[in-house]
């Protein structure tokens, strides 16, 4: 079977860790875009299709929830399911992901890198 | 045996502190009210008695009339002047306090966020850490040697070792900043019984600990299963900690009246008398060199108890063991053991006692 690579688009400003959630899924045959901010996120989005994306919340600047709100108004890429990337253990960043913002899955930092490649497989062959 | 009251610690403190300040010779303002006029009315009467008994010839009813009212008047106006000076020096007294009050909360506050900041600080290079360790050791960047694969699993169990102690931190925080919320669950007793044993299971392994369960058959609680269970486990694990190698530990779940009977008995070294009530305090370890050798990061029972207090239980240390529990436990009573129980009681149904 040659299906076509799926594209995941990483948003995080820590350096290393985007290293090594690139690292991981590349092992899992997933094409990895990163980017470090709001504004390398929206150029990677308008450059080529993504088919999932993992955004951190706490970055400086246009933070995590801006960067989700200008990713969901847009026709474009409404679509695209977006998996939360934080270190924000608050159950109330939480509800809010989950019930208000409606994204995929909320996975907290530390996280175990099976579970991220378990959530990703799930929602993208859902 | 040391008795943990819930309800007799805590914000209640503070406001204690403040009215017990700003009084005249320790006396409050109602015993002023009515000690003073005694005080001058005896004096009065005294008065009045040698008065007319020594220096007047005469008694009349008018000289009567002016004594008494005389002594009313001084009395009431003593009176007044001591309340005004008591309630002025009580309403500096409670000023001064409650700026002190405020300063320390602001310091309190500047506390917990940096351990809240420290703490996400601490996550992000660690979940980089413990995901590249995790990756490597599922063989999927290629084979490991065997004892690369020992190193590797020694790095991933200190990884979540070090999480495990970031949680705690940030949890005793955040508890400090608003109060614990518990979700209302119905718990399966046996099967958390067993969900603990299996998590600790290795640890007991490893130090040649006999771990034993007791519960109930058949019983439920409504509480926060989350809590609940990180409350158990503390406990079992602190067990694990103090308890000497080949020792016992035993989880028992009872029903006592209307309270579910948590019991943590361990035949480990004790808790000395004095210490029992310092356990339950955050960062405390019974002394430093203990602390070295079973390490911790002393916010395990601390974290016990404002679960306890949540959910309106009681929890209470008893060490050393009485002979009852000792036979529990399966020591014989001539063996040279101490050991510990630590005792929990929450209600069946959470939202009854919270009403």
């Amino acid at each position: 079977m040659v299906a076509k690579k799926r594209t995941i688009l990483i948003v995080d400003d820590e350096i290393n860790l985007v290293q090594m959630v690139t690292d991981i899924l590349e092992a899992e045959d997933f094409k990895v875009l990163p980017a470090y901010n709001a504004d390398e996120c929206l150029a990677a989005l308008k450059k080529q299709k993504v088919d999932l994306i993992l955004l951190d919340l706490m970055m400086p600047k246009v933070d995590g929830w801006m960067l989700h709100r200008k990713i969901k108004e847009s026709k474009d890429w409404k679509d695209i399911p977006i998996i939360i990337l934080t270190a924000k253990t608050d159950a109330l960043d939480k509800n809010v992901g989950i019930e208000i913002a409606k994204v995929s899955a909320y996975l907290t930092k530390p996280f175990v890198p099976q579970d991220l490649v378990n959530k990703i497989n799930e929602i993208l062959n859902k | 045996m040391a008795k943990k009251k819930d309800a007799d610690t805590g914000t209640g403190n503070k406001d204690d502190r403040l009215s017990e300040k700003g009084t005249l010779a320790g006396l409050s303002v109602w015993h002023l009210i009515w000690i003073v006029p005694l005080i001058v009315a005896i004096f009065y009467a005294l008065w009045d008695f040698i008065e007319v008994h020594y220096f007047t010839t005469t008694e009349t009813t008018s000289m009567r009339i002016v004594y008494s009212v005389r002594g009313t008047t001084v009395a009431f106006v003593v009176t007044v002047f001591a309340v005004y000076y008591v309630l002025r020096a009580q309403n500096r007294q409670e000023q001064k306090l409650r700026k002190a009050l405020t300063e320390l909360q602001a310091l309190d506050d500047t506390k917990n966020n940096f351990l809240s900041n420290v703490s996400h600080e601490l996550r992000t290079p660690l979940t980089t850490i413990n995901g590249y360790v995790k990756f490597m050791l599922s063989k999927k960047t290629g084979e490991l040697s065997e004892n690369q694969e020992r190193y590797l699993r020694i790095m991933s169990e200190e990884c979540d070792r070090l999480q495990h102690h970031i949680e705690e931190l940030l949890f005793i925080s955040t508890l400090e900043s608003k109060p614990m919320v518990l979700k209302h669950q119905n718990i399966n007793l046996m099967e958390l019984a067993e969900k603990i044993k299996a998590r600790m299971r290795p640890k007991a392994e490893q130090k040649g600990i006999d771990l034993r369960t007791e519960v109930k058959p058949g019983l439920t609680m409504i509480n926060d299963e989350d809590r609940v269970f990180q409350l158990v486990s503390n406990l079992v694990d602190n067990a694990l900690k103090y308890t000497n190698e080949d020792g016992k530990i035993l989880l028992t779940i009872d029903k006592v009246g209307d309270d579910i009977e948590l019991r943590v008995t361990d035949s480990g070294i004790g808790i000395p008398p004095d210490k029992q009530e310092k356990v339950f305090e955050r960062f405390y370890q019974v002394d430093s060199s203990v602390s070295r050798k079973y390490g911790g990061t002393g916010l395990g029972l601390a974290i016990c108890r404002e679960i306890v207090r949540a959910s309106n239980g009681n929890i209470e240390v008893i060490s050393p063991l009485p002979k009852d529990s000792l036979k529990d436990l399966g020591v014989r009573s001539d063996e040279d053991i101490v050991g510990t129980m630590f005792d929990i009681r929450l209600p069946v149904n959470l939202a009854s006692k919270n009403g």
